[in-house]
């Protein structure tokens, strides 16, 4: 009582303060707001782009293995190719299903008219016109066979020594088979030697190269170049791709 | 003396002439308030315009980069780009203004200007042709895309 009947004013200088600190509280808190109004701004989900990278990796490498599944058999051409693509088609159901999983669209189909018209792959880097003509295949080998098959034009297979560029085979393909084995490859070259293909873009047809490099066994190989068709559908994105695939490798 | 009296003395002024004192004080008081905090607020709001074209910015620059990106991607592998889409959205006002935005291929930089004076310079880098443009807020849904022929991006109002 005795504290309310004084009057030296506490209540007033305590009322004062409160309204003071309520003011300053207030006024920072309706900045806030006007600056969190201002800021709404929504940021959205950019696409992975690993995602576009491992779809054209997976189609890349399922199809050089439904290739090479289906390429080995001794069966007629127009059944290893609907064996190849009742494996493609299997492959792109289950993909298209567990992308579907993540809500996104993928759909795959292939053009494999190269391989039905028997029309072979450039000698190039990529197996196109427009790729390297000249390129390394392979380097530090110790042992190797190599087939080779030109179906039109002709162009170069230079074994080099890989210490000593001065020791050299120089082999001109044009037309038809031609097989070195290893013991060939040696008696011209001494290994370890490294294979580049020369004026690769003027002619076309399949090689096989494999043997031992480095140690580890390789294989160098390329019949066809096939095209795979990639669509891609996110709620934002949505792509269209062709992309080539050497195959078998 | 006086002024001791007038110390002592309690009887002040009149209620109704209180009562105007008070209410004056008041208004003057709570007007200096809202004036004040008015002041803040324009200075605020140029602010956020700023910080807040600065996020669409590098929003935009990124997805122009994402594009540029996946069609780089895509040519690695020796594919081609038959189509690619990228649909995106931009606020149609900021702090109840519109604005523009200001894609240079000369500079290569996202310009977004309102007419308070707020303005930010984003750097764009990609590697394909990029076809300038000047867009405006009100659509707020547009399109990027890829045109093969000319190996561009452009973007569109929806």
């Amino acid at each position: 009582m005795e504290l309310i009947e004084n009057h030296d004013a506490q209540f007033m200088l305590l009322a004062g303060f409160i309204i003071a600190i309520g003011l300053v509280i207030t006024t920072v808190m309706l900045n806030s707001v006007i600056f969190e109004g201002n800021m709404a701004i929504g940021a959205g989900n950019d696409p992975s782009k690993n995602e576009m990278v491992n779809l054209m990796q997976i189609t890349k490498d399922e199809t050089g293995a439904a290739y090479r599944n289906t390429s080995n058999t001794s069966m007629l051409r127009n059944k290893t190719i609907a064996d190849f693509i009742y494996q493609t088609q299997n492959f792109r159901d289950n993909l298209s299903t567990i992308y579907a999983l993540n809500g996104d669209g993928v759909n795959l189909s292939w053009n494999v008219s190269n391989w039905n018209n028997s029309n072979y792959a450039y000698f190039t880097d990529n197996g196109m016109a427009n790729g390297a003509a000249k390129w390394i295949v392979i380097q530090n080998v110790s042992s190797s066979n190599i087939t080779v098959n030109v179906s039109t034009g002709s162009f170069i297979i230079n074994v080099t020594n890989t210490t000593n560029s001065s020791k050299y085979w120089t082999i001109t393909l044009s037309g038809g088979y031609q097989s070195f084995n290893s013991t060939n490859i040696s008696s011209n070259v001494p290994p370890p030697y490294s294979i580049t293909f020369f004026n690769a873009a003027g002619a076309t047809g399949n090689y096989s190269i494999n043997g031992t490099a480095s140690g580890k066994a390789f294989t160098r190989a390329r019949d066809y170049i096939l095209y795979a068709n990639v669509t891609f559908s996110t709620g934002r994105v949505k792509a269209d791709i062709t992309i080539p695939i050497s195959v078998p490798w | 003396m006086g002024f001791r009296k007038l110390l002592k003395n309690e009887d002040a002024v009149s209620i109704s002439i209180g009562f105007i004192l008070m209410f004056s004080v008041t208004v003057i008081i709570f007007t200096a308030t809202i004036i004040s905090f008015y002041s803040l607020s324009q200075s605020n709001e140029k602010t956020t315009m700023g910080a807040t074209f600065k996020i669409i910015g590098a929003g935009l620059a990124t997805k122009i980069t994402t594009v540029d990106t996946l069609v780089n991607i895509t040519n690695s592998y020796g594919g081609t780009v038959n189509s690619l889409e990228y649909e995106f959205s931009m606020p149609a006002s900021v702090a109840d203004k519109s604005y523009s935005v200001n894609l240079t291929n000369s500079t290569y930089q996202i310009i977004i200007q309102s007419d308070n004076g707020a303005i930010t310079y984003t750097p764009l880098n990609i590697s394909a042709n990029f076809n300038a443009v000047h867009i405006y807020s009100g659509a707020e849904n547009y399109k990027l895309t890829y045109d093969k022929p000319s190996n561009s991006l452009n973007i569109v109002e929806e």
